[in-house]
Parts: structure tokens; sequence; C-alpha cells
């Protein structure tokens, strides 16, 4: 899900900046603000554990293939700002030392996956009562499928404002967009509650201080 | 943490090895779910603006180890951004 140098019109990618980075710098501030200090290396274990994860593209259908976002995993293990400055890392490591990703994309691969996924995935989790291994997989889905409609509604203001010089009409880039992540979500469900699970087993202290850190 | 994080790195690395494989056998080559959106836009992707000094490998070994190298990278750059910032928080108090 990481766009590419050349695909958004100018004024898209520029929005994306304007958005991602003022809510980036926020959540790095309360990290440092308030972040027990023991946790850190934890969290920068997961922001490395999460990079190699989304090397691993898997098939999905048709040819297609996929990879884990790893927000809904981050959220539920260390909190919304954490999990926010954890994909970060991420994403630019990912886009300045390996080109996955543009840079003039960056704000936008930022806004989809650090600021869009997390958030979505912490208002699910924070709203869980009972089951938590099925809010756990709903934050997951919902996190890549509204990460990927915020992606085609970008492609689509793109090709509308460009007059079709840049990005893809709404007609194919919210449908596929949609259809193929909403067959990922699913994947990426399963691994997140896998790993939460196995966590929760191996480390309960962790998991439950990520839930503390999603009801703050 | 019970232990140091490079038993962790390394734990992480060994599961990444093994799973590496199932990689180059079921999705090398093929699309993610954006760019075979692309493809059926034929949407024209543009040129890259900036060249990065590392891929991601043509090859298992050449992943693996491109693989080990971003996640000790970005291992490196959240630490560091957290001790800068516990810096600022110090002189700040």
């Amino acid at each position: 899900m990481h766009i590419p140098d050349g695909l958004m019109d100018p004024v898209v990618w520029v929005i994306g900046f304007i958005v991602a980075v003022p809510i980036l710098i926020a959540a790095f501030k309360r990290l440092g603000r308030e972040a027990d200090e023991d946790r850190i290396p934890f969290m920068a274990v997961l922001a490395a554990g999460i990079f190699v994860a989304q090397m691993l593209n898997f098939p999905v259908a048709g040819g297609t293939t996929g990879h884990l976002i790893g927000a809904a995993l981050a959220v539920v293990l260390v909190g919304p700002a954490a999990a926010m400055a954890v994909l970060t890392v991420v994403i630019v490591i990912q886009s300045l030392f390996f080109g996955d990703g543009g840079i003039t994309a960056l704000g936008l691969n930022l806004l989809n996956m650090a600021v869009v996924a997390p958030l979505v995935s912490s208002l699910v989790y924070a709203a869980s009562r009972r089951n938590l291994k099925a809010s756990i997989f709903a934050a997951s889905w919902l996190s890549v499928f509204l990460a990927a409609f915020a992606t085609a509604i970008e492609l689509s203001v793109s090709f509308l404002i460009s007059g079709g010089t840049y990005g893809i009409t709404p007609f194919i880039a919210l449908p596929a967009m949609l259809g193929y992540n909403a067959v990922i979500g699913v994947a990426e469900g399963i691994i997140t509650v896998g790993v939460w699970a196995f966590i929760s087993q191996v480390a309960p202290e962790i998991a439950k201080a990520g839930k503390e850190e999603v009801a703050q | 943490m019970k232990r140091g994080p490079a038993v962790y790195l390394a734990a992480i690395a060994v599961v990444f090895a093994i799973l590496l494989p199932l990689y180059y056998v079921f999705s090398y080559g093929k699309n993610d779910s954006l760019e075979r959106t692309i493809e059926e836009g034929n949407s024209n992707q543009g040129g890259s603006t900036y060249n990065a000094p590392f891929s991601y490998g043509g090859s298992y070994l050449e992943s693996l180890v491109f693989g080990i190298l971003g996640m000790v990278l970005v291992f490196a750059v959240f630490y560091a951004l957290f001790l800068v910032m516990r810096k600022r928080r110090m002189r700040h108090e």
C-alpha cells in the first residue's frame, strides 16, 4: 500500500504532509513526555519486527499480494501515540533507505498507515468491553480497510483535480482498493490476534500495559 | 523486557529467515493491492524522484541481508529518537 512518486497530484501529496506531520509531531511529543522508559526497548523491537513483517507479502487472490500494516498490533501492544511513532520510523526508513514508497508521497503514506490506521485501531480497541480477540480482529480489519479507503480517495481526488494526469478514476480506485484490502484485512486480523495472543501468554504485562495506554 | 533487545531482534531475524522462502514461492514478483489498482486504472506511475541506497533484494540471501539491515536500522533510529526526546525533556525540567 506504499504510494510511489509521481502517482498523486502535487496538491494532494502536499496536503498529505500538512495533515500528517503535525499529528505525528504531537504523537512523538506525547511519547517523549509520558512514555515509560522501560518500554522503549520493546517499542523499538516492535518497530523492527513490523519492518520485516511488511517485507513479507502474502498472496491474496487473483495474483495479488498484501502485507501486514501492523498498526493494530502496535496499538494493542504499546498504545496509539507510540504506535504512530513506531509506524512513522518504519515508513520513513522504508522510503529513504529502501525506496519502498515515494519521497513526495511520504506524507500520504504516513497519513494512511501511521495516522489513519492507528487511530481507527485505537478507537475500535478502546470501545471493546468483552471479547478482546474479536475487537482486535475488528480493529485490524478496519485499520487496513480505512487506510485503503483513504488511499483510494487520494487517488480519486488526484485524478479529478488533475483532469486524469495523476491518480486513478474513482470508478476503479475505490472498488479495487477496497476489494483487495477487504481480504488483506482478514489476514491482518488473523496475524494480529495470533501475535497478541502469543504475547499475552508469554508476557501478559505487555498486553495489559497496551490496553491501559489505549484506555487513556 | 526480561531479556536484552538483541535476543528479541535475533529471534525476529530467525522467524524472518524461516518465512522468507514462502514469500519467494508465493508472492515474489506479484503486484500488491495498490500496484494492481494502478495496473487496472492504466495509470502512468511517473518516475522516481529519489534513488534509495538499498532495495529489498531479488534473491533470498539479498532480502535476508537487507531485511536484517533494515530491522537494525529501524531499531537504532527509534531508540536514538527516544534518547533525543529524553535529553530535551531533561533540559526543560
